[in-house]
């Protein structure tokens, strides 16, 4: 079952004269995908929820992302660091009980 | 030796894709008793465990692993039965006759309903002060505790007391 992702930004680096952050996604930290866009109001960005290709979710794996902040003009700032997050929906396999003895065991 | 009331379990460390298996829970009889960290285990590493000192009867065991997203899968149940074992021996340890003021040892042997006998008894020590002695015709405590654990005890002291 894939699933979705809510990124939270660091609302102290939202400038006040910024419109909007833009919302990059890449599954090796390299290509970058812009997926959408936050809403900034007054120095607040919005948490923005990434709910996969097609929106439906995302894939088990390891997913970055990173941003940057847009202004009215609009002039891009630099992107902020990457961060990931890893999507895991399997469990493990059945662990086994090998061996099962019953004695004195004790210490 | 003790009372064979432990039941030991050998448990296989199970692989896992993404965050990897991190733990894994054991459950007796429907109740989690014990979680071992295996994130720093490899896969199909074995990992042992004993639940020490239970008390007779039958034990369902099931194995859980959970991995770092918190996906769980659960083993067979596997059960383990803890019969009752018997003292089928109590004698003085000595050749010698029992005497008062000499010190004596009482020593209790216990076989197992496996037949397999324990290789070291239990003693106990004690000086007789008299010719009825009434610890003669009282277990001591460690026949005792096997007495209390055991269904089908039966105890004989046999030694004369001589003056």
């Amino acid at each position: 079952m894939a699933k979705n992702v809510t990124i939270a930004f660091n609302q102290g680096t939202i400038d006040s004269e910024s419109a909007l952050v833009r919302v990059y996604r890449s599954p090796d930290d390299t290509a970058w995908t812009e997926i959408g866009t936050s809403v900034v109001n007054t120095g607040n960005a919005a948490d923005y929820v990434d709910l996969g290709p097609s929106d439906n979710g995302l894939a088990d794996g390891t997913w970055y992302y990173r941003a940057a902040q847009e202004d009215s003009v609009p002039n891009l700032s630099a992107f902020g660091p990457s961060v990931s997050v890893t999507i895991d929906t399997t469990a493990p396999g059945a662990p086994s009980i090998a061996t099962l003895t019953v004695g004195d065991f004790t210490p | 030796m003790g009372l064979r009331n432990d039941v030991r379990l050998e448990l296989v460390v199970p692989a896992d894709t993404g965050t990897g298996t991190t733990t894994l829970a054991i459950e007796r009889d429907g109740t989690v008793v014990h979680t071992i960290d295996v994130s720093a285990s490899t896969p199909g590493e074995s990992i042992t465990w004993t639940d020490n000192n239970l008390d007779l009867g039958t034990y369902s065991y099931v194995a859980i692993a959970t991995d770092g997203a918190g996906n769980a899968s659960r083993s067979l149940t596997v059960q383990a039965t803890v019969s009752a074992e018997g003292v089928s021996l109590l004698a003085v340890s000595s050749t010698l006759a029992v005497r008062p003021a000499f010190a004596s040892t009482l020593m209790s042997q216990p076989v197992y309903r496996s037949t397999l006998t324990a290789t070291k008894a239990l003693t106990s020590g004690f000086t007789v002060t008299a010719t009825n002695d009434s610890r003669l015709t009282t277990a001591p405590a460690h026949a005792s505790r096997i007495a209390v654990r055991s269904a089908h005890t039966s105890t004989l002291i046999a030694a004369p007391i001589t003056r």
